[in-house]
């Protein structure tokens, strides 16, 4: 198999005002084929912004990204992005914001909103596509970013930490279908990239999670979770991986 | 017991599924609420609504799901909803809505309130906020804001 | 494509059919035919503004270079009174273009400087206090430049644009006598349109013709608000929050304007695409000529100002100069007066409607904000006239012009009072001093701040055209800033007239950076 997405040496650093922020440096990390990965640390240690970098919505001071054998430089087509704050359009109804990736590529109106209601539906949101963003409950919000971000059928999934704008049931909810999403081989996505700060999430959802320390942040371990799905959070080896990142992170 | 519409919406109710399945399908209800860090006054309306649509069953204080709320679990997304669909025409007041107005039909609010205030204790507005969510949610009703009507498919 | 182009074919059609009317027109043509003249001109102007606006409230957002240069420039034409502009009119247009093109290119142009500069500052703050994570969610999806104008930013700053367009459209009113009658030196030009007809009838002493060109104005006013504004600010608002069902409102209106509104989004959507086909084509020479256009502005402000400074010494100072200080002095304590006799009642009758939940006086009091009161300052000099009265007249005209900006915002400031605040000065039994003191006035002067800013702008503009007004033989002529200002146009003395009104705006930006703006920063960190 061969890797998906490659990170060498990657330092990014920020400069403000005359003060210079080095939010990493060396990080090098690789990710496969079908992988689950989340990417956990301390607050302001970085990972967003490590994110953004894969992504390409940002550059990196030094160091190298790629993905499927190409080097990242701009915004990459076969990466596409849930964002915590939801990020929807709020002019744009349910269906025009699921298919607004599609319009950038061109795509005439009837093809879209076919493949649209498609995802639309994947979500469960059949019914809502001529609504607003205002009219729609977070949990809502956030599927209607979920099915935007597969509509563009991504080869990489990022997510920057898409739950923690939602309460504590619907996030559970949540969590569930994207697993769902995910382990469903017919559809997108085969390959997640998460950011979270919650660390029971990160063991129950991934295939293996990534540990940053504070920035300037390093990687202070790599996690491959072996656990039969579906998983159970009060199991012996749950609690197990969960107090093993707890005490990389202290 | 009168069943008139679930208070809270389908990703809580499923959220409070997944969580007590965690937990051999059964908890107190104050130790999901300390867990969850949610207040009663959050935790209530969910375990009352899935309740109320035979997913939970509330035993001396302990919520435990049902076979029913089992399966559901299991389901696809689109499998839910079809789920959902069927439960809520068949334990809330959109049934009775049905049969007092029809399908493929168009009702003003002010009718449709007055039927309300007919068939519910109290606090309409609230009620008429929530059987308009779900009746989006199923699928079978939409509310037109601008002509104020509520159209039932 | 369709839509765009007929929207285009359209335009063209109204401006051939405003020609046609406009040459066809004398001042003995029907005052309904001459009201039509000036709502198209306005429309015109409104375009003009619009596209100003955009253009230059997304350049100063998108740069801080930009920002760092535009800015200021338009705060200082912001202060600049429109009677200011008569000078450039006349060399940039009235003396390059012959007949009718130059005068009425010159008066869209002084209406134009009447409803741009609030658009552009509107564009300008609405986009940068956006929503940072649309641009990355744009990024993400590869959204290409056109498609983030299109999809990201016309339709984020719509709101403001549909908010500013009422507002200019109503100071545009304001001016509207100012801008259709241009006198400057000997020569006086003027267009037709119901600005003119009121102007006219003023002098002649025409008293029902004056009423009629109120009537005229009054009544296009409350057709514009409720055919145009009104749904305009209905759909603004809806994508930001939940509809809500508006009582009397039949049917056919809201499906009418639902049509309306998308189709006119759509068109406007393709006509900017084919603007940006053009663009395209100039693309790789688009930085030479944004330079070159800069450099032609800043060259050209300079030309002016060094021909002022070139008339001041080779003719010396005017007489008239001498008592500038006077004047500045005089139209301050007028400006002074008129705000705290706004105050006076304004703060009384606020707390009413606030204590008693008077919501009709609301919609009243916007009803009645919205007919410009300078319509009726040829009435008011005809009422108010000789000695003490002319004072009186003035202030009167004066209070007109500013009090509906601080009307509004000390409501809005007295709104904004949190309700816990009223139950824990309740529980505690503030007595009313107190309660006064310590709830009240707190919580209302930062909105009180933030009106008295603008409402002392439109002051120092209302200034302008109230210190010099006549009805008939009535004239009234008070010595301040203004009637200096209007005089020395008037007689065309360019020396005199750059230098009032380079002291004019000093005056007005240091008022607004000492006083107001440290308010503001003092009351903003407090809270």
């Amino acid at each position: 198999m061969s890797d998906l997405l490659v990170v060498k040496d990657l330092r990014k650093v920020y400069e403000t005002n005359d003060r210079q922020l080095e939010l990493f440096k060396d990080l090098s990390f690789t990710m496969e084929d079908r992988e689950f990965v989340s990417i956990i640390g301390p607050s302001g240690c970085g990972k967003s912004t490590l994110l953004r970098l894969i992504a390409g919505l940002d550059k990196p001071t030094s160091g190298s990204i790629v993905f499927q054998g190409q080097k990242v430089i701009n915004e990459n087509l076969g990466i596409s992005m849930v964002f915590q704050s939801f990020g929807l359009f709020p002019w744009l109804n349910v269906i025009d914001n699921v298919a607004i990736g599609l319009e950038a590529k061109g795509m005439n109106k009837k093809d879209r909103y076919e493949i649209a209601k498609k995802y639309i539906e994947k979500v469960g949101l059949d019914g809502y596509e001529e609504t607003y963003p205002s009219e729609l409950s977070g949990g809502m919000k956030q599927r209607v970013g979920v099915a935007r971000a597969l509509a563009v059928t991504p080869t990489l999934l990022c997510m920057d930490e898409p739950f923690s704008a939602l309460d504590a049931l619907t996030a559970e909810n949540l969590r569930e279908e994207v697993l769902l999403l995910w382990e469903d081989k017919e559809f997108p996505p085969d390959s997640v990239l998460m950011v979270t700060h919650n660390v029971e999430e990160a063991v129950y959802m991934s295939t293996r999670i990534l540990v940053l320390s504070e920035k300037p942040a390093k990687l202070i371990k790599d996690v491959k979770i072996s656990l039969d799905r579906p998983r159970n959070k009060k199991s012996e080896e749950f609690q197990e991986y969960t107090d093993l990142i707890y005490s990389c992170l202290t | 017991m009168t069943s008139v519409i679930p208070k809270a919406g389908v990703s809580k109710i499923i959220g409070l599924l997944e969580f007590l399945h965690d937990f051999e399908d059964k908890k107190d209800a104050d130790e999901i609420a300390s867990e969850l860090k949610l207040d009663l006054d959050d935790i209530l309306p969910v375990i009352k609504s899935s309740e109320m649509l035979d997913l939970v069953k509330v035993d001396d204080g302990q919520i435990k799901l049902t076979d029913l709320g089992l399966k559901l679990l299991k389901q696809t997304i689109p499998e839910r909803k079809e789920y959902f669909k069927t439960l809520i025409l068949s334990k809330t007041i959109l049934s009775k809505i049905i049969k007092n107005f029809g399908r493929n039909t168009v009702v003003k609010r002010h009718d449709f309130i007055k039927f309300l205030e007919k068939e519910v204790p109290e606090d309409v507005a609230l009620h008429f906020e929530k059987i308009i969510e779900w009746g989006q949610y199923i699928e079978l009703l939409k509310y037109d804001r601008n002509e104020d009507e509520i159209h039932i498919q | 494509m369709i839509k765009g182009l007929s929207l285009i074919i359209f335009l063209a059609v109204l401006i051939t059919g405003f020609y046609y009317l406009d040459i066809t027109s004398s001042q003995n043509s029907s005052p309904f035919l001459l009201l039509l003249l000036t709502l198209f001109r306005m429309f015109f102007a409104l375009l003009l503004s619009l596209a100003f606006g955009l253009f230059f409230g997304y350049l100063a957002a998108r740069s801080s270079r930009a920002e760092r240069l535009v800015i200021p420039v338009l705060d200082i034409l912001q202060s600049v009174p429109i009677v200011g502009f008569f000078p450039l009119v006349f060399v940039l247009f009235l003396t390059t273009f012959p007949g009718l093109i130059g005068i009425e290119l010159s008066c869209i142009f002084l209406i134009f400087t009447s409803m741009a500069w609030n658009l552009a500052f509107g564009v300008f703050e609405s986009w940068k206090t956006r929503d940072p994570a649309l641009d990355e969610v744009a990024n993400s999806f590869g959204l290409t430049n056109k498609l983030k104008f299109l999809k990201v930013f016309l339709p984020s700053v719509s709101p403001t644009l549909i908010y500013n367009s009422i507002l200019s459209w109503s100071i545009a009113w304001f001016f509207l006598l100012v801008s259709e009658v241009i006198s400057v030196g000997n020569s006086t030009n003027y267009v037709h349109g119901v600005g003119s007809f009121l102007a006219f009838s003023a002098i002649q002493g025409n008293l029902p013709n004056t009423l009629i060109g109120l009537g005229l104005i009054l009544s296009s006013v409350l057709f514009i608000y409720v055919f145009v504004w009104k749904p305009l600010l209905k759909w603004s608002k809806s994508y930001y929050l939940k509809p809500e069902k508006s009582i009397f409102i039949p049917r056919y209106y809201n499906d009418f304007y639902e049509f309306l509104g998308n189709f006119l989004s759509e068109a406007v959507k393709e006509v900017f695409e084919i603007l940006f086909f053009f663009y395209d084509i100039i693309k790789p020479y688009r930085k030479k000529i944004l330079y070159g256009l800069f450099y032609i502005l800043i060259l050209g402000s300079l030309y002016f100002v060094l021909q002022t400074a070139y008339y001041l010494f080779s003719y010396g100072f005017d007489s008239s100069l001498s008592s500038i200080p006077l004047a500045i002095l005089y139209s301050f304590l007028r400006i002074l007066i008129a705000y705290l006799l706004s105050l006076l009642w304004i703060f009384p009758v606020c707390f009413l409607i606030y204590k008693y939940k008077l919501s009709f006086f609301d919609v009243i009091s916007q009803a009645i904000s919205s007919l410009p009161a300078s319509a009726l300052f040829p009435l008011i000099a005809l009422v108010f006239s000789g000695g003490i009265l002319s004072e009186v007249g003035v202030i009167i005209m004066i209070m007109l012009g500013m009090m509906w900006y601080l009307f509004f915002n000390v409501l809005a400031g007295f709104n904004s009072i949190p309700s816990d605040l009223e139950e824990a000065s309740k529980v505690f039994k503030l007595n009313s001093f107190l309660y006064f003191k310590r709830v009240l006035f707190p919580a209302v002067i930062p909105s009180l701040i933030v009106g008295s800013i603008t409402a002392w702008g439109a002051g120092w503009n209302a200034l302008v055209i109230s210190e010099v007004a006549s009805f008939g033989h009535t004239t009234y002529h008070q010595l301040g800033i203004g009637s200096l200002l209007v005089d020395s146009v008037a007689k065309g003395s360019q020396a005199s007239t750059g230098v009032i009104i380079i002291v004019f705006v000093l005056v007005v930006l240091l008022l607004n950076k000492v006083v107001w703006k440290k308010l503001l920063s003092h009351k903003l960190r407090v809270n």
